[in-house]
């Protein structure tokens, strides 16, 4: 089959590999039909994330046809139709049956590398370097979904794969975003970025009761997707002193919550390229977190800052004393994803969301080399990259 | 120093057939020469005996082959590596309580070295059974070092670890992850390679 490989920094190439096939009792084959390219895929891209290997197959926005199914799988057929989240879970453990997918105690056969490096390994994700497992990923024409019945979300027929791919990423997470922001009616939300999982985040935050909700960002095309859904925005390009700003649109108050939905690419990141050089670094190391200072700084007085943005090392000068001054709360984490899609489905179905706005790019698998390109270099008009597949 | 200290540290480590059942929800003897625990959402009972069937052990001790068993107290280990490397021995079980704890040793003149024990407890909040796990391994001639360390790419201590969460996977979801024998694009067709 074809497949998304990549090959090193900013290098990624279609490569033709072999079909994926069972491996486990309760795994399933899925024929991609669609699969988009994340801004966490971004990191990959840029060679910033350790433990990638040369070849290693990318993607985790991924949906398609199921085609075989492994005998421990129960509920799911050949034929259906699903969304497969990006967090691998194994449904069974402690932190599954709690709902809290991406803590998942057995999915990642690496689990030793983040044990050491983060003291707990979490859940394993799809196309997202060994550390996290090293599962092949969704950007290939077939793919190979361990725990099937728990990581797939079967998807009713007659709706269109752009309305639902989301499901598997972006749209859990902007909603995630949004409720761990503890929004009450009439609240105002900040978010730092106006990429993808922002665009989800202004919705939700809507969609909870938030009066206002206020996107920073430098991508004038960006923002005007977002003021589309209501919100306001500020080119922090103009903009001197953002804290002041917000306190003055909040009239003095500081938004009620502030979303980093930049993560660790705000200045972009220096995470060692190996485990053995994180450990080698440590203390030296430092994401570069300028979103999140910025969030800290302008939240209001027992305000909740959110984190759905990326971080993946050791954060330098983060005013703590600001978060412990004001009482913050912090709330933060890869997303649960399997908790979020089925009641997501529902909202799109019911049709109070639809998702599908964010896609700027439509390419076939062959292309994908050129949509990382794009979403790279050009993120002023490539917001989202959706390649068609089957 | 008084009495209560001096007489810690006169206290020598306990043989494990000699100690006495955990505290509920403790994992540890104090002189347990590794800390290693792991908690498993299964019932006590359950995990035990899946333990003392030591053929079961193969399933998710790493490049385990074999565990043969010989008797009820006697069991022929059988290592091989993925290059080929095979190391075999036989362990006897010198401690038993049930539900609580295994210790077994090999027998002398074997040609690798090695003992172990595995105790069972109680996980608090109904989480289910906390096992921990101490093995040693010596080998004069270096054999089981060099096998350790080609295993794991580092050491004992971490193959222990793995050898835990192995466990765990395979008692709570019945399978052990993995991602050999995927696809990548290290193998590539070459005439089709782009």
């Amino acid at each position: 089959m074809k497949a998304l490989c990549w090959e090193g920094k900013y290098s990624v190439e279609i490569r033709n590999v072999p079909d994926p096939t069972i491996l486990n009792p309760q795994d399933a084959i899925v024929k991609v039909t669609s699969a988009a390219i994340c801004g966490s895929d971004l990191h990959l891209y840029d060679g910033y994330i350790p433990t990638m290997e040369k070849g290693d197959i990318l993607g985790h926005e991924t949906m398609g046809e199921v085609v075989e199914v492994g005998v421990g799988v129960k509920k799911l057929k050949v034929g259906d139709r699903i969304v497969i989240p990006f967090d691998i879970s194994c449904g069974k453990c402690h932190h599954c049956r709690e709902e809290e997918y991406s803590g998942c105690d057995n999915s990642n056969p690496n689990a030793i590398m983040a044990d050491k490096l983060y003291g707990q390994s979490g859940a394993a994700l799809f196309g997202y370097s060994h550390m996290y497992g090293g599962y092949a990923g969704g950007q290939a024409e077939y793919i190979r979904v361990p725990y099937a019945d728990t990581n797939s979300l079967v998807i009713p027929k007659g709706i269109e794969d752009d309305k639902v791919l989301f499901l598997s990423d972006i749209l859990p997470t902007g909603y995630m975003a949004a409720e761990n922001c503890n929004i009450k009616r009439g609240d105002t939300v900040a978010i730092w970025g106006a990429g993808p999982v922002s665009q989800m985040a202004v919705r939700c935050a809507f969609l909870k009761g938030a009066e206002r909700v206020i996107v920073l960002d430098h991508y004038e095309a960006r923002l005007r997707m977002a003021a589309l859904a209501g919100a306001e925005t500020i080119n922090f390009d103009e903009c001197d002193d953002i804290t002041e700003e917000l306190k003055f649109l909040t009239g003095g108050r500081g938004p009620d919550s502030c979303i980093d939905a930049v993560g660790m690419e705000a200045h972009g990141h220096t995470l060692p390229a190996s485990l053995d050089r994180v450990k080698a670094a440590v203390g030296l190391a430092t994401d570069r977190p300028n979103a999140l200072r910025q969030a800290i700084q302008a939240c209001k007085k027992g305000g909740t800052v959110s984190i759905p943005g990326v971080y993946g090392g050791f954060l330098d000068k983060v005013p703590f004393g600001a978060a412990f001054g004001k009482g913050l709360t912090f709330k933060m984490g890869q997303t649960h994803t399997q908790k979020y899609m089925q009641p997501l489905l529902d909202l799109i179905l019911a049709g109070k969301i639809d998702p599908s706005f964010v896609i700027t790019h439509k390419l076939n698998l062959e292309d994908a080399p050129k949509g990382y390109r794009m979403f790279s270099d050009e993120k002023n008009d490539c917001i989202k990259v959706v390649l068609k597949v089957h | 120093m008084n009495n209560q200290y001096r007489n810690l540290n006169q206290q020598n480590a306990v043989h494990a057939k000699n100690k006495r059942p955990l505290p509920y929800g403790r994992t540890y003897h104090s002189d347990d020469v590794s800390r290693f625990a792991v908690t498993i959402g299964k019932p006590i009972e359950e995990v035990f005996n899946f333990w003392r069937n030591f053929q079961n052990l193969s399933f998710f001790m790493k490049d385990l082959k074999e565990v043969e068993v010989l008797s009820p107290t006697l069991t022929r280990w059988v290592m091989e590596l993925k290059n080929g490397v095979k190391a075999t021995w036989d362990a006897e079980v010198t401690a038993e309580r049930k539900n609580e704890m295994i210790s077994w040793k090999s027998l002398p003149g074997s040609e690798v070295e090695t003992d172990g024990s595995v105790w069972f407890s109680p996980a608090p909040q109904g989480k289910g059974c906390v096992v921990s796990l101490v093995m040693n391994y010596s080998a004069p001639g270096g054999k089981v070092t060099e096998f350790i360390t080609k295993l794991t790419g580092e050491d004992g201590d971490t193959l222990m670890q793995v050898n835990l969460r192995r466990l765990k996977a395979f008692l709570e979801t019945g399978e052990i992850p993995t991602t050999e024998g995927q696809p990548n694009g290290r193998e590539v067709i070459p005439e089709l390679k782009h």
